[in-house]
C-alpha cells in the first residue's frame, strides 16, 4: 500500500548521505525547482524530491478535490511519503506554499523532522485584522482568471519546443512535459487552497527548528510576512536573502545553497 | 530609420534584465502605458503588471523563462499609469545581449480577444460544472448503493451481536452481584470466627472478582447509555478527576503539569471517568515515590474519515498528551494494551481503565494510542474532535445499540 505512494507522487530518491533531505516544490511548478540546488547536498545526504498529487508527474488519477482543498491534505502527501521511505530525521526544505504544509506535516508528526527550511514563506497571503499579507481577496480572484485565461492558450504556453538548453536539452523538455500536464481545474483549486490558506494559528505548535528564508522584494511573501513568521514561530532562525522575487532557488541557487548549509551546519 | 520603425512598431516592445530593471522599450509601449518611454527605463518591469499578473509572473512566468528561456501567448494583465487595466498576449525570450542575460518582449493588446474568452472561460466553467456534478452525481449513487447493502448487513450483524452481548453482560454484572455479595458476607464471617490463612486468600479472591465487576459494570454502562454531549472544560473535569483520585491514594502521590487543555464538546462524566483513569494508571504503575504526569494538549486538524477510503473532511480535533515517568511497558504490546481485562503488570489493577478510556474515545469519535518505554515511561496519546455534529454518533450510535 505504502510503496503507491512514490508511484503516485512521483517520488525520487538518490544522493550518497544517510539524513533525508526532502524538498516540496510550490504552487505553480514542480519538483524540477529544485535542480539547481539539489547537486550540492547530494554527496552528503540522501536527496527525496517529489510533485504533490495534481502537479508535474504524479498521478492525477489520484487527485481527490475534497483531500486537496486544503493543505491538510497536502501535508498528507509529505507525511504519506515518509511512511512509505520510512524516514527519520527529516530535513525538509519546503518552498512557498510548502512551508506551511511543511509545518502542518510536522506538527503532526514531529518526530519525523529534524529541521524545517522555508523559502519564501507566508503563513497568510490576505490582509485582514491589521495583519498584512500583502493581498486582497480581490487579487486572488484575478490571479484565477488570469490562470484560467492561460489554459485557452494551454496548447501553445507548453509547446514542447527546442529550448535554449543547447548544453542540456533534457531540461528544458522534461519541464515543458511536466508543466504541460498540469491539469487547469486543478491547478485552480491549489491556488484557492494557497491564499486563501491562514495558518497564523499554527505557527506556535511547530516544535522543529526552522529556518526562515527571506527573499528581497518578493511580491508574495514580503518581508514583514517573514518578520511575522520569525516573532511567531519558536525556534526559528531568519535570513535575508540578497536574491530577489519568489524563487530564489531559481534565480540565487548559490546564494540559496549556501544559506541552508551554513544553517545545516550550525544548528546539526 | 529602424529605430523610428521599432519605436512605432504596432505591438509594445520592452526588453529587462534577470533582476527585472528595464533596459529598452519602444513607444508604443510607452503610447500604450500612457508613460513616457524614457521615465520606464530603470524601473522594475513589475512596476506595469496588475498584482494578480504579479503573483502568475511569479509563481508561473518567471520560473517558466528561467528553465525554459521563452514563453508564447501568455495572457497578462498591464497596468496604464492611469489605471486602467489592458489586457495583453506576451511573447518572450530570455537570451544573452552584451554579455547580459536579458527577457525579450512583445505585448500586443487584445481587448476583443478578452471578452471573447470571458465567455469561453464562462462556458467553459458552465460545462464543467455540469459535467462534475453529473460525474459526481453518478459516482456518488454507485457508491451509495453499494454501502447501503453493506450498511445494512452490518447493522443486521451489529444488532443481533449487541443483542447477545446485552444479555450476556446482564448476566455477568446482575447475576454475579448478589452470589459475590452473599461469598463477601460470609467470608467475613467466618472470618471473624477463625484465623486460618486460606481465608485470608480467600477474602482476598472475593473482593478482587467484586472489583472486576463493578469494572465491568462500567464497561457495560458505558455501552448502554445514551452519550450526552455538551460544551465541556478538560481543564476542570481533570480537577475532579483529580479529587475523586484523591480520595483513593495519597494526595502526594501525583505530581502534575498540564498545559491548559481547553474545551470540546463530549459527556462530560465519561471524559471524566477517562481521565481519571489515565491518572489512577499513572499513580498505580508509578516507579518512585511519586508520579510524574505531564498532559500536553494541541488543537489539530484530522481527516474525521479513518474506515472509508477516498474520503475526506479536516475537522478540528483536541490531542491530548499523557505522559507519566512510571513503569512504562514494551511497546510490541501496544496495540493490545486496551483490551478488556489486559494486564502488562502482575500485581495492582484489573486491566480495565484503558479498556474504558478507549471505549470512551470510541464514544467520543475519538481515537487512543499508547506508546512506552519500559522502566522509563508510558505516553497514552488521545485525538477528541472538538465538535460531535461532524460524526452523527448521536444519531447512529443509540439506534444501534438499542435495537
Amino acid at each position: 500500500m505504502v510503496q503507491q505512494f512514490l508511484v503516485r507522487n512521483n517520488v525520487k530518491d538518490f544522493g550518497n548521505g544517510s539524513q533525508p533531505m526532502l524538498f516540496a516544490h510550490g504552487f505553480g511548478c514542480d519538483q524540477h525547482m529544485w535542480r539547481f540546488v539539489t547537486p550540492a547536498f547530494e554527496d552528503d545526504y540522501r536527496i527525496i524530491l517529489f510533485d504533490y498529487v495534481g502537479s508535474g508527474k504524479s498521478d492525477y488519477a489520484s487527485y481527490n478535490p475534497e483531500r486537496y482543498q486544503s493543505l491538510q491534505g497536502y501535508a498528507q502527501d509529505i507525511l504519506d511519503i515518509c511512511e512509505a521511505l520510512d524516514l527519520q530525521n527529516v530535513i525538509l526544505v519546503a518552498h512557498s506554499v510548502s512551508s506551511m504544509i511543511g509545518l502542518l506535516a510536522a506538527i503532526e508528526k514531529p518526530s519525523r523532522f529534524s529541521h524545517l527550511i522555508m523559502v519564501g514563506p507566508s503563513p497568510c497571503y490576505i490582509n485582514k485584522d491589521g495583519y498584512i499579507g500583502g493581498f486582497e481577496h480581490k487579487d486572488i480572484e484575478g490571479l484565477l482568471e488570469t490562470m484560467e485565461k492561460n489554459y485557452i492558450g494551454w496548447a501553445n504556453f507548453l509547446a514542447p519546443q527546442i529550448m535554449g538548453n543547447a548544453d542540456r536539452p533534457e531540461l528544458g523538455q522534461e519541464l515543458t512535459d511536466s508543466f504541460c500536464s498540469t491539469d487547469p481545474v486543478i491547478a485552480s483549486q491549489f491556488a484557492k487552497a494557497t491564499f486563501f490558506s491562514d495558518n497564523r494559528e499554527d505557527l506556535s505548535k511547530l516544535k522543529t527548528p526552522s529556518l526562515i528564508l527571506q527573499c528581497a522584494e518578493d511580491i508574495i511573501a514580503p518581508s514583514q510576512v517573514g518578520d511575522y513568521l520569525h516573532q511567531n514561530l519558536p525556534n526559528s532562525t531568519l535570513k535575508q536573502m540578497k536574491a530577489t522575487g519568489h524563487c530564489p532557488q531559481l534565480s540565487e541557487p548559490g546564494e540559496t545553497i549556501q544559506l541552508i548549509q551554513d544553517y545545516l551546519g550550525v544548528t546539526a | 530609420m529602424i529605430a523610428q520603425l521599432f519605436d512605432k512598431a504596432p505591438c509594445g516592445y520592452i526588453s529587462f534584465y534577470d533582476d527585472g530593471t528595464i533596459f529598452e522599450v519602444n513607444e508604443t509601449l510607452g503610447s500604450i502605458l500612457r508613460i513616457d518611454k524614457q521615465a520606464l527605463k530603470g524601473k522594475n518591469v513589475e512596476s506595469l503588471f496588475t498584482l494578480p499578473t504579479k503573483i502568475f509572473c511569479q509563481t508561473h512566468l518567471f520560473p517558466l523563462l528561467k528553465i525554459q528561456s521563452h514563453a508564447e501567448e501568455i495572457f497578462l494583465t498591464l497596468l496604464s499609469s492611469d489605471g486602467e487595466y489592458l489586457p495583453v498576449l506576451l511573447n518572450a525570450q530570455r537570451m544573452e545581449w552584451e554579455k547580459r542575460m536579458i527577457t525579450s518582449c512583445v505585448f500586443i493588446v487584445v481587448p476583443n480577444r478578452k471578452k471573447f474568452e470571458d465567455e469561453l472561460v464562462a462556458a467553459r466553467k458552465t460545462a464543467e460544472n455540469a459535467l462534475s456534478q453529473n460525474t459526481d452525481l453518478v459516482a456518488v449513487k454507485a457508491a451509495l448503493q453499494k454501502h447501503t447493502k453493506k450498511l445494512e448487513q452490518q447493522m443486521r450483524l451489529v444488532s443481533s451481536q449487541n443483542q447477545e452481548l446485552q444479555q450476556f453482560s446482564h448476566v455477568v454484572t446482575h447475576n454475579l452481584k448478589e452470589p459475590l455479595r452473599k461469598i463477601l458476607f460470609y467470608t467475613e464471617k467466618l472470618q471473624g470466627e477463625t484465623q486460618l490463612p486460606t481465608m485470608e486468600k480467600l477474602a482476598r479472591s472475593a473482593q478482587q472478582m467484586k472489583a472486576v465487576v463493578t469494572g465491568l459494570q462500567q464497561y457495560v454502562w458505558l455501552n448502554e447509555k445514551a452519550n450526552q454531549y455538551q460544551q465541556v472544560n478538560l481543564d476542570a473535569i481533570v480537577q475532579n478527576a483529580i479529587s475523586q483520585l484523591t480520595k483513593e491514594h495519597d494526595a502526594h502521590l501525583l505530581n502534575l503539569q498540564m498545559d491548559v487543555l481547553g474545551s470540546l464538546e463530549g459527556d462530560e462524566d465519561q471524559l471524566e471517568l477517562m481521565l481519571y483513569h489515565l491518572l489512577d494508571n499513572a499513580v498505580k504503575f508509578r516507579k518512585g515515590e511519586k508520579a510524574n504526569v505531564i498532559i500536553k494538549s494541541t488543537l489539530l486538524k484530522q481527516n474525521a474519515f479513518r474506515q472509508v477510503a477516498g474520503k475526506y473532511d479536516y475537522q478540528s480535533f483536541i490531542k491530548l498528551e499523557v505522559t507519566d515517568d512510571g513503569i512504562g511497558f514494551d511497546p510490541e504490546y501496544k496495540n493490545h494494551i486496551f483490551e478488556l481485562f489486559r494486564k502488562l503488570h502482575s500485581g495492582e489493577g484489573q486491566g480495565l481503565g484503558l479498556a474504558l478510556c478507549k471505549k470512551i474515545t470510541g464514544n467520543h469519535a475519538g481515537i487512543i494510542e499508547a506508546d512506552g518505554k519500559p522502566g522509563i515511561s508510558t505516553t497514552i496519546t488521545i485525538w477528541l474532535p472538538l465538535q460531535q455534529a461532524a460524526f452523527g454518533l448521536q444519531e447512529a450510535l443509540p439506534g444501534m445499540l438499542n435495537p
